[in-house]
């Protein structure tokens, strides 16, 4: 696994390189005083593991959370015991340890991500924007660009961490949000149905009061996103 | 589709979560649920095969915690309490994906499942 520090005090940082080093597989490849800096590195770069301080000058570490695009596991470094609740708003936190930290708890922290990392097969994989163009999506997965045509996509499921991206003749599982794979389909096609689907809706087959048919797969669709999909449609 | 068993000492904990699940379309489906530790620990224990338990924090006889101490089968679990500050305890559980603040909210609760 490799991973980046991202705290504003050097001695903090130094407690977890030392922390880290007794991690065998565990790889720092780059530190951050700056939240600012390790979010422009993370838009060029995927991680693994993030150990990220609560407390920075000018931006808290949540803001840190939902201000990056990656798919990296988050784990918060603090002296804060308070902040827990919040912590467990955002999926992508896997861990919150409180200082001092010893290394039984944080060596059960990192078992933790790992377990986290590997829950499916397709580790890594996300969504890369720079690859994007035109007419189709490239996903990662298993560090493999795929390309995919957004016309041969059916539709995508949210699940957990992951979407499963289905079309006539596979399902990917990516790691990445319903949220963030909106952002990248263009919305003549595409339709979020009901908050863990969105639909290519040139396939529907039929509609039905509270769902659709794209081949054989049966997609609810949430009362509050139907008028929406009726006037996208050409009625008669 | 994914099997849960609800532990809670009060019935109307139990039904705000069994409401909240058949509020929407899921693959979850409650087996059972408990009022009492004991009953439900056996019953755990005998079912290696239930994906997530919804767990209150503050039970009568035991605490969750106390209670994930002595479960040999490894249910992913969700918490439920009125008591915010136990939340970093349950870091220290790697069966726990998260942790609700009883009045359970709607979203939270659907954010929540979303993990399992």
């Amino acid at each position: 696994m490799n991973c980046i520090i991202v705290d504003d005090q050097e001695s903090a940082r130094l407690v977890v390189r030392q922390l880290c080093a007794g991690i065998e597989d565990l790889d720092i490849i780059e530190e951050f005083s700056s939240a600012i800096e390790a979010i422009k590195f993370l838009n060029q770069q995927t991680v693994d593991v993030i150990f990220l301080d609560i407390h920075m000058p000018g931006f808290s570490g949540f803001d840190f959370v939902q201000t990056i695009k990656n798919t990296a596991r988050i784990v918060l470094i603090t002296s804060d015991k308070e902040l827990a609740i919040e912590a467990y708003e955002y999926e992508s936190i896997s861990d919150y340890l409180v200082k001092p930290i010893t290394q039984e708890r944080f060596n059960k922290s990192m078992l933790k991500v790992k377990n986290t990392l590997q829950r499916t097969p397709y580790l890594h994989a996300n969504l890369t924007p720079e690859q994007q163009q035109g007419n189709d999506l490239y996903i990662n997965i298993d560090r493999r660009l795929t390309k995919l045509k957004f016309d041969d996509i059916l539709f995508i499921k949210a699940k957990g961490d992951y979407i499963d991206v289905k079309t006539h003749k596979e399902v990917y599982c990516v790691h990445s949000t319903l949220k963030k794979i909106k952002d990248k389909l263009p919305d003549n096609i595409f339709l979020q149905t009901h908050r863990s689907y969105i639909i290519n809706f040139t396939k529907i087959i039929d509609i039905e009061d509270n769902s659709v048919l794209i081949e054989k797969n049966v997609i609810p669709i949430s009362r509050s996103n139907r008028p929406e999909l009726i006037r996208r449609l050409n009625l008669l | 589709m994914k099997k849960c068993v609800i532990l809670d000492d009060d019935q109307a904990a139990i039904s705000v979560v069994e409401h909240l699940l058949l509020s929407q379309p899921s693959n979850l489906t409650v087996v059972a649920t408990y009022n009492n530790v004991e009953e439900a620990l056996d019953y755990l224990n005998k079912h290696s095969d239930i994906d997530i338990l919804f767990l209150d924090v503050h039970l009568p006889q035991m605490s969750g915690f106390a209670f994930l101490d002595v479960l040999k089968t490894r249910p992913k679990v969700i918490l439920t309490s009125s008591d915010k500050n136990l939340a970093l305890t349950a870091y220290d559980f790697d069966l726990v994906v998260d942790y609700l603040v009883k009045p359970l909210q709607k979203d939270r609760f659907m954010q929540a499942i979303n993990q399992c």
